[in-house]
Formats: C-alpha cells, structure tokens, sequence
C-alpha cells in the first residue's frame, strides 16, 4: 500500500525550515517580503487553534518580484505565474511544500474582494516567532518577519470561509492587546473593505450571541469555548466596531 | 510521571472511594467526606489529578466549578503494573505518542477523527485534541496512563487546561476496534482509511468534510472501494451512501475530469433510489448562515441593489451544488470552496470557469 509516508512531523520541520531559509535569503537581497495566511496567524496565537497546512503564503511588491524568481531558483522551487502572484512547489518525498506569494495585493477567491496592501505595511511587520505544533518538534521555532496583526485579520475577515473567520477570531482573542485600533480603521477604508469588514464582526457578534461561535470554536480546536473566552471576545469586537465607526465619523 | 502514591494520599483516597465509588462528586463533598481543611482538600484531588487517578469535569455554564469521579483501585492497578514495565528513565520523557507505540496490544485502541486523517492526506495539521476510540471499560485505565504533566483526558467535551500541551478525547467505537485498525509503520494504531472516510461524512462538518476530500484526494488508488470492508459497502451501511457519492461527483466536477472512477460512483447510484429529505451537510453553521441570508433578502424594500446583489451571491455559494444535489436526491448546502480549496491546495488543479 502507498499509504504510509513520512512521520507526521518530518513534515512540519521541512516546512518551517524554508520559512525561515526564504525569510533570510529576502533580507540579504533587501526585498520586502512578509508572511501572512496561517504562518501569520501561529505568530498571533496559542497553539491550541494551529489547523493550518503545510504550505506557506507570503506577500511582496512588483519590485521584488525579480528577485524572489532567483531566490526560488537558488532554493530548487518550481514555479509558476498565477493572477494573485507566484506560486512555487516543492516535492519532499510524496508530499510537497506549497508556496503562495501574492503581489501589491491580496486577492480572495471566494469573494473576489482585493486587499490592497497598505504603504506602511512592510515597515509595520514585525519579527516573530512561529513555533512548531506537534509534539515531536516541540521546542523548534523560527524567526520571521510576519505581516502586521491588523492587516492579518482584515484579510482573514474579508474571506466568506468560516476558516478564516475562526483564525481571526483566535488572533483577536489572543492578540487583541497589540491591535491598533486607528491604524485597523484607516486599513480597512483604505482597501474600500471597511463595509465589508464590519457587516463580518456584526455577523460574528450575532453569532456569539446564537452559539455558532461555540460551535465553530469546538470544530477548528476540539475543545469548548468557554464564557470568560466568549465575553473577551465579545468586547473585543465591539472595541473594533467603535474604532471604525469613530473613523467614519472623524 | 508519579504514580506512587504517599501514604496519606491511600488514606485520602481508601476514603473517598469507600464514599463514592465510580459516582462523581464535587469539592464540597470531598472537604466534607475527608474532614480536611481547603487547602488539604486541594492538595489531595490535586495529587490525584496529577497522578490521572481522578477524571475532572468543568461545568460549561462557570469554568470553575468542575465534578470529580475516582479511577477504580483495580484501573490503577493495571497502570501502575504497565509503569513498572517501562525503563525509568524513559517514563519522564515519553511523548504521547510513544505512549500509544509502548500500549501496543495491551489495551485495544484505535486513533481516529483529525490525527488519523493527517496520516493519511498531510494536509490540515490535526488540532492538538487527539480522538481515541477505546473499550468504555478500559476508560479508567487510560485516564490513569495517559495523563501526566504535559497531557488531561477527557470523556465528554474538553476544555482548556493551562499549561498543558495535549488532550485526550476518549470515544467508544460501534464495531470491534481490532477490525478497523491499523498499525502504522511508527508502531501506533490508527483507523483504515476506509472506516474513517466514513466517521468523517458521517460527522458533516465543513471540516470533516475537508478532511475527507484530503484523504481520497491522496489515497484514492490505495483505498479500498468495494467489497465488505469497502467504503462502498461501509457508507451503506452507515446510511450516507447518498453522501458518499454526492462527494466524489462533486470532486470531479470540480476537476473537470474522472479523479474517481466514474465506475464507482455509478456502483453506489445503484444503491440510492428516489430523492430524501436530507439536508447536507447536517452542519449547524452553514444552515444558519442560509437561514440568515434568507431572512436578510425577504426585506428586498430595505435593501440597496448592491446588498441585494451581495445577498444572492452568498446564497449561491452555499447552494453551488443544487444539481449535483438534486442527482443525488438530497438538498446540498455545501459552499463549493470547501472542495475546490483542498483540490487546489493538493495541486489537483481546477475546471475552468
């Protein structure tokens, strides 16, 4: 049979390892290239809400595009042009490792909404870590330069996936504290998805209110989401609905 | 890892096994039945908990009031034989998962749910709540083995611990857990593709489902499709035969070519006749988000041409599948993205358009 592969965990450590390999080559060539997508959202958040796969989503600008095709080339990549960007593969035994890097914006396929990157937001990312998930790795971490918390829930909110609506919920409830309330206004406006954005956290306040978050909580972690979690994240949405609104008001 | 236990912990424990046996109980009742001070009493069901000699149960409505039951002297007699077969050094820093490698055949068990699948699609990282199905009267016995300081096991809902890395869900399974199992070639048990294809159609979550398009995706020529321990035969039995090849139509519709057999689809039409009330998926979420998005677009008058137009898209993408549903005889809410998602990143490539 075909089905045993590698050790489960072998997986995560290849990946991790060309996270960090790829972050450091954009360093020495001086391009602008942050992580976003589910790397992004490990760095915000406690392990107990990692369902992410394998592959890994970064963002750059047209600038550094030329750069990134030999940084692909000098890590044995394949790679191909996509209409959000680049998209490179890696064979690691019978699984590959997926790269996703989206140019000058980010697009979402389910709604077709674009996220126009904002000026600041390569100077706004910040390195952190982003730690292996499964027990046979615990202890491995890596350091990377990761896209701006603010930024990573707008894109995560902009989608219709339950998915993504679930990462932000554990980014927020776990990272709300470093949210900057004015600048996740001024970048949602900007992208002209601040609408889009507050009809979301209006629909998940309504969902808290009828148990859907429990449940969708309990399907991405297994576990319950308790009040004290419920009512942290309840005030906490509230505290980013009234930031928008004084920002359409100001 | 301790498992022995200080004498006046046996006096504590003698005790309340005497008061309650297997019944739960709660931290009044232990103050009360020890005649202990508070701070004993914590002490006690702490060392106890640490040693996974009592189950803890925290109430959903107030995170702090939790029920306690006692492993039976009997569970912990077991436990503490299999530790003394281990070699010291090694019983500080075993993984959980060399604890399942080190049980071996010496209690039935079977992973299953998210663990199990990554096994077998490497896709979705499992959560860090491992699914087990076990015999219910071995439960004690595993809450004694398993726990220790980085793992809580639960029997019911779980909820967070701090300062633990894993937890444990014990199950029951509906048929002889040897027959469904196998072992991988890292010495642990998991579930046969096949059996666990269809736990997870059967559970209809977004997630499940996700999960399961993974796994055919990956294992589709290893898998076996017919015969009596054939997903074929598993999903009729399980009732979800319509599900089943709803799925793997929908999959290669999505395609835009035959990723499955066209044979083995027609093979389980043969077994669906006429049309069902069925709603799939049965998936909470996704049947309130339908339900809202209908309500919202009842009140056309109040609506902008854009919400309305906003409004009907979303409604088309829950009910993208209402032919392929219709063929099948049930009434498909599924949001295409949860399938053109996992084919798209497993590299399947997509139809166009």
């Amino acid at each position: 049979m075909g089905l045993e592969r590698a050790e489960e965990s072998e997986i995560e450590v290849v990946s991790l390892r060309i996270l960090e390999r790829i972050d450091q080559e954009a360093k020495n060539f001086q391009i602008d290239l942050i992580v976003i997508g589910g790397y992004a959202v490990r760095a915000y958040t406690s392990p107990r809400s990692w369902r992410f796969t394998k592959d890994i989503d970064f963002i750059t600008t047209r600038k550094g595009l030329g750069v990134l095709h030999s940084i692909f080339e000098l890590l044995e990549y394949d790679f191909e042009q996509k209409d959000f960007g680049i998209k490179g593969s890696k064979k690691i035994n019978t699984d590959s490792i997926e790269l996703h890097i989206s140019v000058d914006k980010v697009i979402d396929w389910s709604t077709r909404l674009e996220y126009r990157l904002p000026e600041d937001i390569f100077v706004s990312a910040r390195k952190m870590k982003v730690k292996a998930s499964f027990e046979q790795n615990r202890g491995l971490e890596v350091e990377v330069n990761v896209a701006p918390i603010e930024d990573v829930v707008a894109m995560k909110l902009m989608t219709e996936r339950d998915r993504d609506h679930f990462d932000a919920m554990a980014v927020i409830l776990d990272s709300f504290d470093e949210l900057d309330l004015s600048r996740f206004a001024v970048i949602c406006r900007q992208s002209d998805l601040d609408e889009h954005i507050r009809e979301r956290l209006r629909s998940v306040l309504a969902d808290i209110k009828r148990g859907l978050t429990r449940k969708l909580w309990k399907e991405f972690t297994g576990r319950k989401l308790i009040r004290e979690q419920e009512v942290k994240l309840k005030t906490s949405i509230d505290k980013l609905l009234e930031a928008m609104a004084r920002f359409e008001g100001a | 890892m301790r498992r022995e236990m200080p004498e006046w912990l046996k006096r504590n424990y003698n005790t309340l096994w005497n008061l309650f046996k297997n019944e739960a109980f709660t931290f009044r009742e232990v103050e009360k039945g020890l005649g202990t001070s508070r701070h004993m009493t914590v002490k006690t069901l702490w060392e106890l908990e640490q040693r996974g000699f009592v189950s803890k149960e925290r109430s959903e409505v107030d995170y702090r009031e939790r029920t306690y039951r006692l492993i039976s002297p009997e569970d912990i007699n077991f436990v503490v034989g299999l530790y003394s077969l281990m070699e010291r050094e090694k019983l500080e820093r075993q993984t959980l998962m060399e604890k399942f490698v080190f049980i071996d055949e010496k209690l039935p068990y079977v992973i299953t749910g998210s663990h199990a699948a990554y096994h077998y699609h490497r896709y979705m990282n499992p959560p860090r709540v491992l699914e087990v199905k076990t015999e219910p009267r071995d439960e004690g016995k595993w809450i004694a083995f398993l726990t220790d300081e980085r793992t809580r096991v639960f029997l019911g809902d779980v909820i967070e611990t701090t300062k633990v890395s894993n937890y444990v869900k014990l199950m029951h399974s509906n048929r002889p857990i040897k027959t469904i199992r196998r072992r991988t070639r890292q010495g642990y048990y998991i579930e046969k593709p096949e059996f666990l294809l269809t736990e997870l159609l059967e559970r209809q979550t977004q997630t499940s489902l996700a999960e399961a398009v993974a796994i055919i995706v990956k294992s589709r020529t290893d898998v076996e499709w017919n015969g009596p321990e054939g997903i074929v035969s598993l999903a009729k039995g399980s009732g979800i035969s319509r599900i089943l090849g709803f799925l793997l139509d929908a999959m290669n519709l999505e395609a835009g070519r035959p990723l499955i057999k066209p044979g083995i689809i027609k093979n389980i039409k043969k077994d669906v006749a006429g049309k069902s009330d069925q709603v799939f998926p049965r998936d909470e979420i996704v049947l309130s988000r339908l339900r809202e998005l209908r309500n919202k677009l009842a009140h056309q008058a109040l609506l902008t041409e854009r919400e309305r137009d906003e409004l009907q898209r979303a409604i088309e993408r829950l009910e993208g599948y209402k032919e392929l549903g219709e063929k099948w005889g049930i009434r498909a809410i599924l949001p295409r993205d949860v399938i053109r998602k996992v084919l798209e990143d497993l590299g399947v490539g997509l139809r166009k358009g």
